[in-house]
């Protein structure tokens, strides 16, 4: 496997993503937390139901007909819905419940999000777009900047250590966001206003868009 | 089993779109890698997008533009971890194993080389097109690393002490959950929230792809020694029809009649009558170099 440093032509989002990586592994970054924690192994393990995918049966969390084949391929289930009746298994016999607040909570834990690396990459695009300062004097930037007070007004210290680690990361990958605007204003030049020739078109930060819901539909 | 030869052919230079902008910015050598690994690997990503089209059809969404990106993506991140597993040795792949656990667990991945470096790209894309962290997703994908370590650590101890009938068990549930639990990753990128009860049909084609897999490539696995259920069996072709006659009639049996059952059932079938003729000409070939198949 051959080795070398990043491209100058990898896309800004794997150049600030590999650089954040870079700064870890130089132990720039204060890490007390997960930067991203997908490893849900103790919750799934702890929900109150367990879904063997194997057989397709659902079982209350402990029950005895689990089949030893099928430990491998359970997945934790918080709720169930009434249509899934027919799969609760007929010893232990779960049954459906309403979501409640809980189990929302599951869905995204705030120690989990942490603004990761990802989350970073996504609304780092947005920030370069808006122009740093003349974003802030916007409206949007004041109810932002309200927003990530409010924010960090209700996290505990563990989630501030986490706040703390992005902050240095941005920090740090300014200079490399800076070196790489730099570098495409030397390519391409700039427009006739100051602003670098898109060519009739909005430039593009990231390729990849995601579902803002988080749950679907795009 | 034309309609999946046409969505072959159709989703072959999507893949290909998809997939080279990342190679050339990340990783150029792959492309005139000796053992042919960019072809291979644009052939599995455009079966992994074959297979999403029929997993999204039948939880019934549209088969669009993004989710046969992520597919693609999908299909090449598979390519990437299998060759990691299986491709550099106990050593490399005991190494890979502990360092994805650090990126489930934490977030931090340092690639060292251009081949992690894609691995790397490819897999903050797949994590930006969706909400990663749905339950069900992040735990088809830890099931699905547990599953990859597993494999690795029984590899190292083969041959054990223990009965032929322990090892064969072992290694057909290993087999199971690495290629169940991941077409549900895969499926859970495509659309979350799978009903539960479309989960063990959806489980079942996947264990059902890596035994039929495991067929065709049984000589090239044996030449690396690389043990699998299938080429330990004495008439494999005899074990992989009942497995996939079990599998098939889980299958219909579990999912709704639509177009992506139905592209299912024939993408499976096809699979199957394809890989048995692919063991037969590798037997001929007395078990050559793996070749690049389609």
């Amino acid at each position: 496997m051959s080795r070398s440093r990043p491209r100058r032509t990898a896309s800004l989002g794997d150049r600030v993503a590999l650089e954040i990586q870079e700064l870890h592994r130089r132990g720039k970054l204060r890490d007390t937390q997960p930067l991203l924690r997908i490893d849900q192994r103790k919750e799934a393990a702890a929900a109150p139901y367990q879904f063997d995918a194997v057989r397709g049966r659902l079982h209350r969390n402990g029950c005895r007909a689990i089949p030893a084949a099928s430990k491998s391929a359970l997945y934790g289930v918080w709720e169930f819905r009434p249509g899934e009746q027919h799969l609760a298994c007929p010893r232990c016999k779960p049954v459906p419940t309403r979501r409640t607040k809980a189990t929302r909570a599951l869905n995204a834990p705030a120690s989990d999000l942490v603004y990761g690396v990802l989350s970073i990459l996504d609304q780092f695009g947005g920030v370069l777009r808006e122009r740093g300062r003349e974003y802030r004097r916007s409206q949007n930037g004041e109810q932002l900047r309200s927003g990530v007070r409010d924010l960090y007004d209700i996290f505990g210290t563990g989630e501030r250590d986490v706040l703390h680690v992005i902050a240095a990361a941005l920090d740090a990958l300014s200079g490399v966001v800076n070196d790489l605007q730099r570098s495409v204003a030397s390519t391409i030049g700039l427009g006739g206003n100051g602003q670098p020739g898109t060519n009739g078109h909005r430039p593009r930060h990231h390729e990849v868009r995601r579902s803002r819901n988080g749950t679907d539909e795009p | 089993m034309e309609r999946v030869d046409r969505l072959i052919q159709r989703y072959r230079p999507d893949v290909r779109a998809t997939l080279e902008p990342l190679i050339v910015s990340c990783y150029p050598a792959l492309r005139q890698n000796r053992r042919n690994e960019y072809r291979k690997m644009i052939e599995l990503s455009t079966k992994m997008t074959v297979v999403g089209h029929a997993a999204t059809t039948v939880l019934g969404h549209p088969y669009d533009r993004r989710r046969r990106r992520i597919a693609a993506l999908f299909g090449c991140c598979c390519f990437l971890a299998d060759s990691f597993i299986d491709d550099f040795g106990d050593e490399a792949a005991h190494e890979y194993l502990d360092r994805f656990e650090l990126l489930l667990t934490r977030g931090w991945f340092h690639p060292r080389t251009d081949r992690e470096r894609l691995f790397y790209a490819i897999v903050t894309r797949l994590f930006l097109e969706r909400h990663v962290l749905q339950p069900t997703l992040r735990q088809a994908m830890l099931l699905l690393y547990e599953a990859q370590r597993r494999d690795v650590e029984m590899r190292s101890t083969l041959p054990s002490r223990a009965s032929r009938r322990r090892q064969l068990h072992d290694l057909k549930m290993c087999a199971r959950d690495r290629s169940g639990h991941a077409i549900l990753v895969l499926s859970s990128f495509l659309v979350p929230d799978i009903p539960l009860a479309h989960r063990t049909p959806i489980f079942a084609a996947g264990s059902l792809i890596m035994h039929i897999d495991d067929h065709g490539d049984a000589f090239a696995d044996l030449r690396d020694r690389r043990v699998t259920y299938m080429n330990q069996m004495r008439n494999p072709a005899r074990t992989l029809r009942h497995i996939f006659e079990k599998e098939l009639s889980r299958l219909v049996g579990g999912l709704p009649s639509n177009a992506g059952r139905e592209l299912f059932v024939a993408f499976l079938t096809r699979y199957f009558v394809t890989r048995l003729h692919k063991h037969r000409q590798q037997r001929k070939l007395e078990g050559g170099a793996w070749a690049v198949y389609e």
